[in-house]
């Protein structure tokens, strides 16, 4: 279903997107995907080394899923900008939820514009992080 | 610990990454998003994708940090902005030039002081096309 500059209106949500359970072999996944290796997301010794209870997932995995929050809705290659500050710490097995609304409107440069806030959270409501998007939209002909 | 601000304005070496379709689809499955554009002939890019170029190019960010006495376990990612310019395609060549855009110190909540270490990373295209700015904010704890 083509988004369209006309139907998007200030405020509304973009639909919810849950994400998860992680897990460790996510983030080992993720970081061969990314090519991240900090071991502190892959090796549990370490992990506990620097004073974590257990491997943590990049914080970029995360971001990863505020990025499909956006695409799900505006179309992936539509997302003109991403910006995230990271909050807390997600460790394997959570479940995550990922919400944005549209903020504004901008159809007066090149191509229309939908621009929105976005959090991801996790089961018990901790933030993990919140942000904010740019995305490209049609309008009709 | 104390990172030196003398790094303020610090370029790195240009770094190259050629994008390759089995790295989307690689990286796509870790995020777990099957959208079905990222598993085509010619697929989109998710937006975080770029993460690869620094991290599978011979950028070495993780040496230079080191070489300014920031070791990467001891980083927290505060902060990650990626504005898309042009888009990216599979085989595309993209240059990354990154630069060490400020370095400031503030009074932890806790205890002691906390390092900010902003980076900037500009990319072009083998045709010299600007097409992605990323800005990262890391803390050295």
């Amino acid at each position: 279903m083509t988004l369209y500059y006309e139907d998007i209106e200030k405020g509304a949500a973009l639909p919810e997107l849950v994400k998860g359970p992680t897990s460790h072999i996510q983030f080992v996944r993720y970081s061969g995907a990314s090519g991240d290796f900090n071991p502190i997301h892959t090796v549990p010794e370490m992990a506990k080394a620097v004073g974590l209870d257990s491997v943590i997932a990049h914080g970029m995995l995360i971001m990863a899923f505020a990025g499909q929050l956006v695409t799900d809705w505006a179309g992936p290659g539509n997302v003109r900008r991403l910006k995230v500050r990271f909050s807390g710490m997600t460790l394997p097995g959570e479940k995550l939820t990922c919400r944005g609304e549209v903020t504004e409107k901008d159809d007066s440069g090149e191509e229309p514009l939908a621009i929105g806030k976005l959090t991801v959270k996790g089961d018990d409501d901790s933030l993990k992080l919140k942000g904010e998007f740019t995305v490209a939209v049609k309008k009709r002909a | 610990m104390g990172v030196d601000p003398k790094y303020i304005g610090t370029k790195f070496p240009p770094f190259s990454f050629t994008v390759e379709r089995g790295k989307v689809r690689e990286f796509a499955l870790a995020i777990g998003d099957d959208n079905p554009a990222y598993f085509s002939d010619d697929p989109a890019l998710p937006p975080t994708f770029p993460i690869t170029f620094a991290f599978w190019s011979d950028a070495n960010l993780i040496d230079k940090l080191a070489s300014m006495g920031v070791q990467i376990w001891n980083v927290l990612h505060a902060e990650q902005e990626y504005i898309h310019i042009k888009p990216i395609k599979v085989n595309d060549t993209i240059t990354g030039q990154a630069t060490i855009a400020d370095i400031y110190t503030k009074e932890g909540r806790s205890a002691g002081t906390m390092d900010f270490i902003a980076v900037a990373v500009e990319y072009t295209n083998q045709n010299g096309d600007l097409i992605l700015k990323e800005n990262m904010l890391l803390i050295a704890r």
